[in-house]
């Protein structure tokens, strides 16, 4: 099968996925306790004011006529809206998504940039010193908690030595870029604006900094394991014996056997970051989907809880097909079928 | 290779030397940077209401009155009158208000304002819920607007400052098929001190002020923008005041405000509001509904614990009702911490010896509920009985509360008054038609008290008012329905460069941005 076929069977078949997805958050959602209607009202809503509210978001019909409605106005495009703020879902997920989508690919970009040499490097220099000091930090990263670092960057880079801003996405009192992507580094660019995307750049930098570490240290520890496996391979001996410098080994036989399982952790962890950029976008103030994600959630305001888990579920599956995709370019022997 | 890599780490650090340096630029102006813990949803004045909302709504549109201090003042009125019976208000406005776009505030104005709010029955309209309908206001000529209400209504009055204006033409230009609420809800038609500059969903909002505003300006250094910049974490609220990146932070704990009081060029406002915490003890429950098991509760608070063991600045409540309150009745026979006096009326009780669990539900994440469970829970194991700390998430409080066989024996609610008198903190907590609001979680019912609280609603004279809402506190506190706990403080933390800040009891964390005064803010 020709990897187009490929690529088009696997967008077709995440049309049920989707479904089942949506069906499955709608389910939840919908037995859990609680009353999200009262909340929204307000404490002193009389009864007149609940019901109405609850018609106006047709919360009043039966299930399986809500689902159907909200499957409907999916494929038109209407996400439907916020109990609570009244604002349209997809226009708040277009808002957050992008800022999220750019803290998330700087992160991994971060860690991917750091991570593949480190990994390299330690598996080159197995229980050497290189190779010690990156297992100590990778061990470091790893264990200590994005929050706790970010607490600790903001107070140091921040506060103390004023490098970068304490938190946010571009200064408050500047207009950042007009969006054509909503992402303002990228936007900026394409404005050749390079004074709002220096502006852009220090503002993402330490939350994606610290939102990379835990990847980091991940794709260290991957990269060194199929590295050491790779290198003790009979082809790399073969190409020792015949004269083939130890450098291009590494970096043309060697690293592309390695990058298999490396790509798969990075689409993985590029899966996690983007769902999980919470509580660094909590403590930077960084409006994006982690943030929308929860306040949606401890207000159980069904419509953006079922547009983010949409969301969520397209870009999983699109991630996970460029993986394949990548994987048959790293590696010409895999077959799509 | 070594080579390949002292290259990588010179661009490296080439780059990271560009974006370090921060980026300033110099103002002109004076642009007031507000750290807000909460986003602004929604600025329909008709359906949008909570501290950030106001904060915003009192920026943008004129209401009737406004809450100055804890003093309603009129704004776009200028005289009123009221009918002996208060069932009928009539207000001659000021004739130079005007809209933002130069067309008059006038009795037209309001009265399609009123209309349009109680047709969209929002949130905000549970004010006038069984007092007026949408026909209530009429326009006697162009600066002349009358209310006829549908029963007497005293505290009318009050209720006047959330009565935000919109222009009529703006609105019917945007009507749509929902009145103009998709419109309003991120655009604005009034008349205020300020104008919507940029507005960042979920980030920052920008009000740029009329500079020849008709309602004039407090000071000449009066904010010529103010940006309400969210920041939800407290830690950098904290941290971005002292950066310089907000002026203003609200939402500030103990030690905190301690950390910036001392920080010189800083300085915190610790009020304290009208944001009264209780535990609401289920007065159908099974155990609860007993009277004597509700004083024992209460008698085995350690009430005086609490400012020392909580992280939020707070007065402990006297009663029924909050210290400063206007009518607030002083020296209630309330319960203190008192272990024998508690065992003694147990001991009147089913259960003598204790020997019963109760739940104690509490809004779960928030440390300062949990913390004051605790030293009830302690108090309460020395006679016997337990108390089963239950978090829960908040939807799942309110849906708790909706019926008495589901409310829980005790919870925490924090209530807030929405007017500054006795009827907005009382009714809704004590009179049992409210039963089903998580404000009235107790379901408190006595026959009398509904009684005072339907009469005091209904008449005008101040002094028999008084004495109506007296006994109604008399009877509530007897009744002992709660665990009245304290009020939480307001704790503000400013830039010495923001002077000219007026604590308002009944809006505590709505700042005026139209009343301060700037000198060399950092930007």
């Amino acid at each position: 099968m020709s990897i187009r076929l490929y690529v088009l069977r696997r967008l077709v078949l995440i049309i049920p996925l989707l479904i089942g997805l949506t069906l499955l958050t709608f389910i939840i959602s919908r037995v859990l306790p609680g009353d999200p209607v009262g909340l929204a009202a307000g404490p002193q809503a009389t009864a007149e004011i609940k019901e109405a509210l609850r018609r106006e978001f047709g919360l009043d019909q039966p299930l399986p006529a809500q689902y159907l409605n909200y499957l409907t106005g999916v494929v038109r495009g209407d996400w439907g809206e916020s109990l609570y703020s009244r604002r349209s879902v997809i226009a708040d997920i277009s808002t957050y998504f992008p800022a999220t989508l750019e803290l998330t690919i700087t992160a991994i970009a971060i860690a991917a940039a750091l991570g593949v040499p480190a990994g390299v490097i330690s598996a080159l220099y197995r229980n050497k010193l290189p190779d010690q000091i990156t297992r100590v930090l990778a061990l470091f990263f790893v264990s200590f908690p994005a929050f706790w670092l970010a607490m600790i960057f903001q107070l140091i880079f921040g506060l103390e030595l004023g490098w970068f801003p304490v938190g946010r996405r571009f200064a408050a009192i500047e207009t950042p870029p007009a969006a054509i992507t909503g992402m303002y580094v990228l936007d900026s660019l394409l404005h050749l604006d390079f004074e709002s995307m220096r502006m852009a750049l220090s503002h993402l930098f330490v939350p994606a900094l610290v939102l990379s570490f835990g990847s980091l240290a991940s794709i260290t520890r991957i990269t060194r394991a199929s590295m050491l496996e790779a290198l003790d391979k009979d082809y790399v001996r073969m190409e020792r014996a015949i004269g083939i410098p130890n450098r291009v080994i590494v970096t043309k036989y060697v690293l592309r056997n390695a990058m298999i399982a490396t790509i798969t952790i990075i689409s993985l962890e590029f899966g996690w970051l983007l769902a999980g950029a919470v509580l660094v976008e909590t403590i930077f103030d960084f409006p994006g989907m982690g943030l929308y994600a929860v306040e949606s959630s401890l207000r159980l305001d069904f419509q953006p809880i079922m547009g983010i888990t949409l969301i969520y579920g397209v870009v999983f599956s699109l991630i996970n097909i460029l993986t394949d995709v990548v994987y048959g370019i790293l590696d010409p022997r895999i077959r799509y079928g | 290779m070594r080579n390949r890599l002292l290259k990588l780490l010179v661009v490296a650090i080439a780059l990271m030397a560009l974006v370090v340096v921060p980026v300033t630029f110099a103002q002109d102006e004076n642009v007031l940077l507000y750290g807000g813990n909460q986003d602004i949803d929604n600025i329909d004045p008709a359906t949008g209401e909570n501290y950030s909302i106001n904060a915003a709504l009192v920026s943008l549109y004129d209401a009737l009155f406004i809450v100055r201090g804890e003093d309603l003042v009129p704004n776009l009125v200028d005289t009123w009158e009221v009918n002996e019976d208060a069932t009928v208000w009539t207000f001659n406005l000021k004739p130079n208000a005007v809209f933002h776009d130069g067309s008059p505030v006038n009795a037209d104005a309001v009265v399609y304002s009123f209309s349009r709010m109680m047709t969209l029955q929002g949130p905000p309209t549970y004010r006038w819920a069984g007092i007026a309908d949408a026909n209530s206001a009429a326009a006697l000529d162009a600066d002349t607007v009358q209310f006829t209400l549908l029963q007497p209504f005293a505290p009318f009055l009050g209720t006047l400052s959330q009565l935000y204006i919109v222009n009529p033409a703006i609105v019917e230009a945007n009507k749509g098929d929902d009145f103009g609420q998709t419109y309003l809800r991120t655009n604005e038609a009034g008349s205020g001190p300020f104008t919507m500059g940029r507005w960042e969903i979920g980030n920052v909002y920008e009000f740029v002020a009329v500079q020849d505003y008709w309602g004039g300006w407090r000071s000449e250094n009066h904010p010529d923008r103010a940006l309400w910049i969210i920041r939800r974490d407290s830690a950098s609220q904290v941290n971005s005041l002292l950066a310089n990146e907000t002026h203003i932070a609200d939402t500030i704990d103990l030690i905190d405000a301690a950390r910036i009081g001392e920080t010189p060029g800083y300085y915190i406002e610790n009020n304290g509001g009208l944001f009264t915490n209780s535990l609401k003890i289920n007065t159908q429950g099974e155990y609860t509904s007993d009277l004597n098991l509700r004083l024992a509760i209460s008698y085995a608070m350690n009430y005086e614990a609490l400012p020392q063991v909580l992280d939020v600045p707070v007065q402990l409540m006297p009663g029924p009702t909050p210290l400063g309150f206007p009518g607030a009745v002083e020296g209630l026979d309330v319960p203190t911490y008192d272990l024998d006096k508690a065992r003694e009326y147990l001991a009147q009780t089913p259960w003598p010896q204790g020997g019963i669990s109760l739940d104690y539900v509490y809004v779960s994440g928030l440390t300062f509920e949990e913390v004051t469970g605790l030293v009830l829970l302690e108090g309460l194991a020395e006679i016997g009985i337990t108390l089963n700390m239950t978090p829960m998430l908040w939807p799942d409080m309110v849906a708790a509360c909706s019926d008495p066989a589901t409310g829980p024996d005790i919870i925490n609610i924090f209530t807030q008054p929405a007017y500054l008198d006795m009827d907005a903190h009382l009714y809704n907590q004590y009179h049992s038609t409210q039963w089903g609001s998580y404000n009235s979680c107790n379901f408190y019912k006595n026959e009398r008290v509904d009684e005072l609280l339907d009469t005091a609603r209904v008449t005008g004279d101040a002094a028999a008012r008084a004495e109506l809402y007296n006994e109604a506190q008399t009877l509530i506190a007897a009744d002992q329905p709660a665990v009245w706990t304290f009020t939480q403080n307001s704790v503000l933390a400013f830039n010495e460069c923001v002077q000219g800040y007026d604590f308002r009891p009944l809006e505590s964390l709505s700042v005026l941005f139209q009343d301060l005064d700037m000198t060399n803010c950092p930007t």
